[in-house]
């Protein structure tokens, strides 16, 4: 019996390793879902406070993903690739049998038990407010009590000096090729070399950018770029590590970064357009800029802490 | 004597009511859609000024401004409780059809206000918002994506709660909102056996209070700081400071009966991580240009002919750039001299030409004058902003590249027959876009001022064609093919659009039409997408109404 972290399922095990242990968190992924409901209700069952930490794929965009490799395979060269983009925006062709403007990324059963654990907890954190609105809306339930827990990076290197001014840079070593294709066909012509760094794999053929994993030499790289394309659609994490290099960088709106870091380019993933936009704006900005500390997690505990004192009557 | 502007200025009657509650000190445009009008007029003062603003839109959510009078028409025509609830819960849901519509279809901003708000947004430096839910919101209803945006919450005093009262009510708190507005609220704690207050007196000796504000948090963070039990609606974004409050939908009454009950059972609310304006400041400051060191050479080259009056005012815009470094190349193309207007100006160079060769000639002749690093060009008749200079000058020297450019807000004017200019609206919608490599072979969307180009651009991929009619396009399409063009993303100067004399004002269509059609011819792309996109661009401008402009999306009423 435990009140204070625990997380279930690999990826949120990762995400939150580094976390204090005696913070009252159940943190869960879709995998983990089944296990934290359980320790939910036992915590509940011993009036015990909890915040939930859900790691879900929100952003509906993300499913997505795979299947714009699939498209890309499927047509070779720049030009079918981007009318197939155009129709795909305008649904005139499916995925799966279904449109693009109709894809929801989160599956029934996740969204009802999210919300039998929100009704359980006793407030809910996320990695960023766009990420609260968005769990909100999965779940069709508020918590009385909400927080923002923003994390680091871990795979983002240590910032290094800049040697020499190279190309543009597509940070994704948490996507596979195959997932990250739509981001270097988005830039296909941009005049500039695009790198792209993912988790590896086959990434279609007949794509200008290079990609790559990360090793050694990635922080150098990294400190080069003219402009960094962050592709994290949910996480701010990698806009929070990277802003240190002092690059310019652009990232997707749905990653709520903008709520912890000033002149950043944003892009919506689901107008493929702005993307290449982005980039061009990026380009011009001038390092980005944390606006301050980021929030701890001490309001974490503080918050659980208020709630277990007994209200005295007067 | 000079007047200072004053740094927070707020237009329409809800905007004043915010801004009282924020720090003067704040360069801040506080704005609702009553005072949009004079709002605009203040953002282009500021950006002609080359000052730094927040915009701060006022925007009541409008799924709950349009859903309170349509809750108030149907408990008005409804008397039955349980078809009130049946009417109000597909209210709620989005799917109650009005005249023919769904709730939910309805439930938008008029698309004039949306426009305005949209250009506002540009001219601004950043978004100013009372909660990251508001700025969702605003996303959502205007579609812009703002790369600059702080929260701030308006400071508010509410009387300390007494605790002594033996009964007490739940009071539903709407500072700025009627009565007839809270029917819902009405309706909904109807099935309370305590008192249900609506009078703001009540409210120190209130059992739990139900915050009605819809979108606005500012009043449930000062709840919240007296420790009141509270309740508070989702929409107003006041859970991202408050904990321990129930949270309803403004719209839905079942949540706001069940938001009652939760707050009478809680804990008392407490509020936590409130922005301060000193971290909205800082974001501004974010987004100043930043100072290049050394500054490399920018010379500015300003064709005209005979137009004194306005040359002299593109030229004092220059020189008020915050720049050290630069030099204007004007080059008279034939006309009256003007060497005499500039004798004192030692970053004036003037050359006095015999014979008129047209604007295209005159800037090539400018360009092979120029010494500066990055050239910039410019009309005798428009102007750029103080930071337009600088702020292309680091997107150039940060990124490498060798094209950048900014946005450019069109002002229409009329001259009358006596000289005078009267201003007839403004359109910061048409340049404000990036060159796209896919429009860059059919036509480009930027104003030749918005443009700075490093001078070996030209070295290496020529100047202007000046026997094409649209030389600028060319230029821009052929560059295009070569180089990235980075987009600083700020408005930074103005085009200025006259009924007189303007090649826009007569019937060009044909001779554009023309031009584009040679243009293409040189330029094959091989693609069909492209040349499809290319005919139907030629019979576009074929077909225009002579005369055509792109119309004011800011009109001043006659």
């Amino acid at each position: 019996m435990t009140t204070g972290l625990r997380a279930y399922g690999e990826k949120a095990q990762r995400l939150v390793a580094g976390f204090e242990r005696d913070l009252p968190v159940i943190a869960f992924d879709r995998d983990g879902l089944q296990e934290a409901y359980t320790d939910a209700r036992e915590r509940s069952m011993r009036r015990a406070r909890f915040w939930v930490l859900p790691f879900l794929r929100t952003v509906r965009h993300s499913s997505l993903l795979p299947a714009f490799g699939s498209i890309f395979r499927a047509y070779s060269t720049t030009q079918l690739r981007f009318e197939a983009l155009r129709l795909l925006e305008a649904g005139l062709i499916e995925v799966n049998g279904v449109r693009y403007g109709h894809f929801h990324s989160p599956d029934a059963d996740t969204a009802n038990g999210l919300r039998a654990l929100l009704s359980l907890s006793y407030g809910l954190v996320a990695r960023s407010w766009a990420e609260i609105s968005r769990v909100i809306a999965l779940a069709g339930t508020r918590p009385a009590s909400l927080a923002v827990v923003p994390l680091l990076d871990p795979i983002a290197p240590p910032p290094v000096p800049r040697t020499a001014l190279e190309g543009v840079i597509i940070w994704a070593p948490r996507y596979d090729a195959n997932e990250v294709s739509l981001l270097p066909i988005a830039l296909e012509e941009v005049l500039l070399p695009v790198t792209v760094y993912c988790s590896g794999g086959d990434p279609p053929p007949a794509i200008k950018a290079q990609f790559r994993t990360v090793d050694d030499s990635t922080a150098q790289q990294l400190a080069n770029a003219r402009c960094i394309i962050v592709a994290d659609h949910d996480d701010p994490a990698a806009v929070l590590s990277l802003a240190a290099f002092g690059v310019p960088l652009a990232a997707p709106v749905s990653c709520g970064a903008y709520e912890y870091v000033d002149n950043i380019a944003l892009f919506d993933y689901e107008q493929i357009p702005e993307i290449y936009r982005a980039t061009m704006r990026g380009l011009a900005l001038s390092p980005p800029r944390p606006k301050g500390p980021l929030p701890g997690r001490d309001s974490l505990r503080i918050a659980a802490e208020m709630t277990e004192i007994c209200p005295v009557l007067r | 004597m000079t007047l200072e502007r004053p740094a927070l200025r707020a237009f329409g009657p809800s905007a004043q009511s915010v801004a009282e509650s924020l720090p003067a000190q704040l360069p801040a445009i506080v704005v609702d859609p009553a005072g949009i009008g004079e709002a605009y007029f203040e953002a282009v003062e500021r950006r002609v000024a080359a000052q730094s603003f927040f915009l701060l839109p006022v925007i009541e959510d409008p799924r709950v401004a349009r859903g309170r009078s349509i809750a108030v028409s149907i408990l008005g025509q409804i008397s039955d409780h349980d078809s009130r609830r049946v009417a109000l819960t597909q209210l709620a849901n989005g799917d109650l059809g009005v005249n023919g519509k769904s709730f939910r279809e309805i439930s938008v901003i008029d698309a004039g206000v949306a426009n305005v708000m949209r250009e506002l947004l540009r001219l601004a430096d950043g978004l100013l918002v009372r909660s990251t839910c508001e700025a969702e919101m605003l996303s959502r209803l205007l579609g812009t994506r703002v790369r600059t945006r702080a929260r701030i919450v308006p400071v508010r005093e509410v009387p300390q709660p007494r605790t002594s009262v033996p009964v007490r009510s739940v009071v539903v708190f709407a500072p700025g909102l009627q009565r007839s507005d809270l029917v819902l609220y009405e309706f909904a704690l109807s099935s309370l056996h305590l008192p249900v207050s609506f009078r703001e007196e009540d409210l120190a000796n209130a059992a739990c209070v139900i915050d009605a504000s819809a979108s606005d948090p500012s009043w449930a963070v000062a709840l919240a700081q007296r420790g009141y039990r509270l309740a508070i609606a989702a929409s107003s974004g006041a859970s991202e400071y408050v904990g321990n409050a129930a949270v309803y939908d403004a719209l839905d009454e079942r949540t706001i009966l069940r938001a009652a009950l939760a707050a009478l059972g809680s804990e008392p609310a407490y509020a936590f991580a409130i922005p301060s304006a000193r971290e909205a400041l800082a974001a501004l400051e974010a987004s100043a240009p930043p100072v290049i060191a050394p500054a490399p050479l920018v010379s500015v080259i300003i064709p005209t002919y005979n137009r004194h009056a306005d040359l002299r005012e593109a030229v004092r815009s220059i020189l008020a750039a915050e720049y050290p470094n630069l030099e204007v190349v004007v080059v008279n193309d034939g006309g009256e001299p003007v060497g005499e207007m500039f004798a004192s100006e030692a970053r004036v160079r003037v050359f006095d030409r015999d014979v008129n060769v047209g604007a295209f000639g005159a800037e090539n002749f400018g360009i092979e004058h120029a010494r500066g690093k990055y050239v910039q060009l410019l009309a005798d008749d428009d102007i750029l902003y103080a930071d337009h200079i600088p702020r292309l000058v680091a997107a150039l020297e940060n990124s490498g590249a060798a094209v950048a450019h900014g946005n450019v807000l069109i002002r229409y004017e009329r001259v009358e027959s006596d000289g005078t200019r009267r201003l007839e609206g403004f359109n910061a919608s048409v340049f404000v876009n990036p060159l796209e490599p896919f429009d860059a072979l059919i036509s480009t969307p930027i104003a030749g001022q918005a443009l700075m180009i490093r001078r070996d651009a030209y070295e290496r991929f020529g100047g202007f064609d000046a026997e094409c009619v649209l030389a600028d396009q060319e230029h821009q399409m052929r560059l295009a093919r070569e180089l990235d063009f980075v987009h600083v993303d700020r408005i930074t100067g103005e085009w200025r659009l006259r009924n007189s004399g303007d090649a826009f004002s007569s019937n060009k269509n044909a001779e554009f039409a023309a031009s584009l059609e040679d243009i293409y011819a040189r330029m094959p792309s091989g693609r069909p997408a492209v040349e499809a996109a290319r005919v139907a661009t030629i019979q576009n401008v074929r077909s225009r109404p002579p005369g055509y402009v792109f119309p004011p999306t800011m009109s001043l009423r006659r």
